[in-house]
């Protein structure tokens, strides 16, 4: 079943074509990696997809479950199942964690028509999923990454994905800032979460994520455009050539 | 007749014949300071931006003598002082009520120009530096003040549950009040104290109240004040503070909903190693306005002030803070900050926010900062990118803003009302209260 579409899809910021003309299709359950280095445009296509302000889309469609994507505000992208581990995520002082997860996850539920959780549950829920990736359930009290390490907040946006149980994720730069040990506590947590229903889409600048997380497709991003596509030997291949062997005219050529 | 006119009359017919001739000397000195000067207008440098003029355009007289009933009601629909053991003095329309005398030996309540009759005019004299040109309403509570509350507390006692003076009014015309209280806390008392404004009046409140408070060595005080949807009111509230050494005061202002509040809140060292913190937060909306004006005065070397207030501003609300900082010369090793934030919400909402440093002495450490901005829209799209609604997001944010500053209430019943209270202004109830998500969380830790 296919899950995300994106077609020649041209995206720019004040003026400036930052994207332009991407392709990609993700199917159920498939992980895909996009590389490559910066300022190509990875992150910009992960905040256009999770619908932040200020992005022009300038040409080109993406269909998320076979509904125009944007169409749709980022909070209803959100309900209908999309997920974006932040790059940067954002403290939210005043606001527990456990308050934050059960404000998201009710209106989620609502959204589906699904009755609220009850406290119990939810609680259960929470501790389980915060166990997944190593949080000990005293974060759930604590205010949203207020005051938390760097690995702390990656594993935050982890848990979130886990309570929301998204049908794609996109994680953007989650491997940044992590020592090597933060770093399989994250790979495994979403190794744990990969199922036949859900996709994740990795946005990476280093290979080193994913010696822990296989992913199904690997694509190479540069100046706006996938330039290059293949299996999770690509991600090897990159690390020991390095990103000059793209501009160096290697484009669309395996 | 003019607001003057009007305030000459009321002292003609009411305050004339009346007291004590040590009391009408007090009173005419200070109609005459308060003639002299007259209502400020917005060319007076400390009410630039607070507009006076319609105090002309009231027709008023002194409020009436009420019975306790209503207030009584109204103290019930309070639940943080339902919950927790306090001794609450009722002031009906400015005049104290009731629960005069000593509680457990620990504290004396009386009124306070009986106490100023007995021991003349000493006890205030601590203070005239802060009745000034700057503020006249402080000379008109003088002149014209019908009641107010005597307090003290035994030495060396630390008091387990708040004093709450409990202002209410209710009146069927148009009503003027000026209370004048004495708080004196002798050395290593530990006392909280909380003053809350309730009107209930279908006509006009102007209330003019002053509260004068002497902290002695050692003692810590904190003193809240609440001011919650006040319409029909137009409250000048006076707080002058003066503490000795080694003492620690807090306050914390929280202005919701009200039509019109002006706080002129000073302070003044008057001994080593004290420390105040003034910290307050105000939600103006339309219609709205509230003003803090604070003072602090190192008069004494060796002291730590912390001011921190916040303002969330919607609609055509109007708020403006000032805040003064005056460090004498002798005053070395000083430690003053300040700071006022701001969130603007619309377009039409108006922040006018003055920091005044006035620095004499060369080794001391003063910062300020003042702000006026809009939600952070990365935190708004963070909020949003989990599936919460925009307007939830908002209200999670602007929670967030004020959080830092209620969590400075000393008092658990207060801070919980308090939030509460910020809770269901925000549509936020279900995510903070009726939740037992936090309860069981905290008992399975």
């Amino acid at each position: 079943m296919e899950i995300l579409r994106i077609e020649n899809l041209k995206v720019g910021i004040d003026g400036k074509e930052i994207i332009k003309g991407l392709n990609l299709t993700i199917n159920a359950g498939e992980v895909h990696a996009i590389m490559g280095p910066n300022g190509t445009g990875k992150s910009t296509l992960a905040n256009v997809l999770a619908g932040k302000p200020g992005y022009e889309v300038l040409e080109g469609k993406i269909l998320f479950l076979g509904k125009d994507l944007l169409e749709l505000e980022p909070e209803e992208r959100a309900r209908q199942g999309l997920f974006l581990a932040f790059q940067y995520p954002v403290e939210i002082p005043g606001v527990t964690n456990a308050n934050f997860m059960k404000t998201a996850v009710n209106e989620v539920r609502k959204y589906r028509n699904l009755e609220p959780l009850d406290a119990f549950d939810f609680l259960q829920m929470m501790k389980e999923r915060a166990s997944l990736v190593g949080l000990d359930v005293s974060y759930l009290n604590r205010n949203v990454n207020e005051g938390f390490s760097g690995g702390e907040k990656k594993r935050n946006e982890i848990f979130q994905l886990a309570m929301l149980e998204p049908t794609l994720a996109i994680l953007d730069e989650t491997d940044s800032g992590l020592d090597i040990d933060a770093l399989k506590i994250v790979a495994n947590g979403v190794n744990s979460l990969r199922s036949s229903d859900r996709s994740f889409l990795v946005i990476t600048h280093y290979q080193r994520l994913l010696n822990y997380l296989t992913p199904d497709f690997v694509h190479v991003m540069y100046d706006g455009k996938i330039v290059l596509s293949g299996g999770s030997e690509l991600a090897h291949e990159l690390e020991s050539k390095g990103y000059d062997w793209l501009k160096n005219g290697n484009n669309g050529k395996k | 007749m003019n607001f003057i006119e009007r305030v000459n009359k009321i002292f003609d017919d009411r305050f004339l014949n009346n007291g004590s001739s040590y009391l009408l000397d007090l009173r005419k000195r200070n109609l005459d300071k308060f003639n002299k000067i007259g209502l400020p207008t917005l060319k007076h440098e400390e009410w630039k931006y607070t507009n006076l003029a319609f105090l002309n355009d009231l027709d008023f007289n002194l409020l009436p003598f009420i019975s306790s009933t209503e207030a009584v009601n109204a103290l019930k629909n309070i639940n943080f002082l339902n919950e927790t053991e306090c001794i609450v003095i009722p002031i009906l329309n400015g005049v104290v009520e009731k629960h005069l005398g000593n509680f457990e030996d620990l504290i004396t309540i009386a009124k306070f120009q009986e106490k100023i009759d007995e021991d003349g005019s000493n006890r205030l004299n601590l203070f005239n530096h802060f009745f000034e040109a700057s503020n006249p309403f402080s000379y008109l509570n003088l002149a014209l003040f019908n009641d107010g509350v005597y307090l003290s507390v035994k030495p060396n006692v630390e008091l387990e549950f708040p004093i709450v003076l409990f202002y209410y009014y209710e009146s069927e015309y148009t009503g003027l009040s000026n209370t004048l209280n004495l708080i004196e806390i002798p050395e290593n008392v530990k006392a909280d104290i909380i003053i809350l404004f309730v009107n209930n009046s279908q006509e006009k409140v102007i209330a003019n109240e002053m509260t004068n408070l002497h902290i002695s060595k050692h003692a810590n005080v904190e003193l809240n004040f609440v001011q919650i949807d006040l319409k029909n009111m137009f409250l000048i509230n006076n707080l002058n503070v003066i503490s000795e050494s080694e003492s620690n005061f807090k306050t914390n202002v929280f202005s919701f909903n009200t039509n019109f509040v002006r706080n002129n809140i000073n302070y003044d060292f008057n001994g080593e190693h004290s420390t105040t913190f003034l910290n307050g937060i105000y939600f103006v909306d339309d219609g709205n306005f509230v003003d803090n004006h604070t003072l602090v005065m190192h008069s004494k070397p060796h002291c730590m002030s912390d001011e921190n207030f916040k303002g969330i501003l919607d609609g055509n609300g109007r708020a403006v803070f000032n805040g003064k900082i005056y460090v004498a010369r002798n005053a070395q090793k000083t430690n003053a900050y300040q700071s006022n934030k701001n969130l603007l919400l619309s377009n039409s909402a108006r922040i006018n926010t003055k920091p005044q440093l006035e620095i004499y002495a060369d080794d001391v450490k003063c910062t300020h900062g003042a702000t006026a901005g809009f939600l952070d829209q990365d935190m708004l799209f963070y909020i949003i990118s989990r599936g919460i609604s925009k307007e939830k997001a908002k209200s999670l944010l602007l929670n967030s803003f004020v959080s830092e500053n209620l969590e400075k209430v000393g008092s658990n019943e207060l801070r919980n009302y308090l939030k509460e209270l910020v809770a269901r202004k925000l549509h936020l109830e279900d995510i903070f209260f009726c939740s037992s998500i936090e309860e069981l969380t905290k008992v399975s830790l």
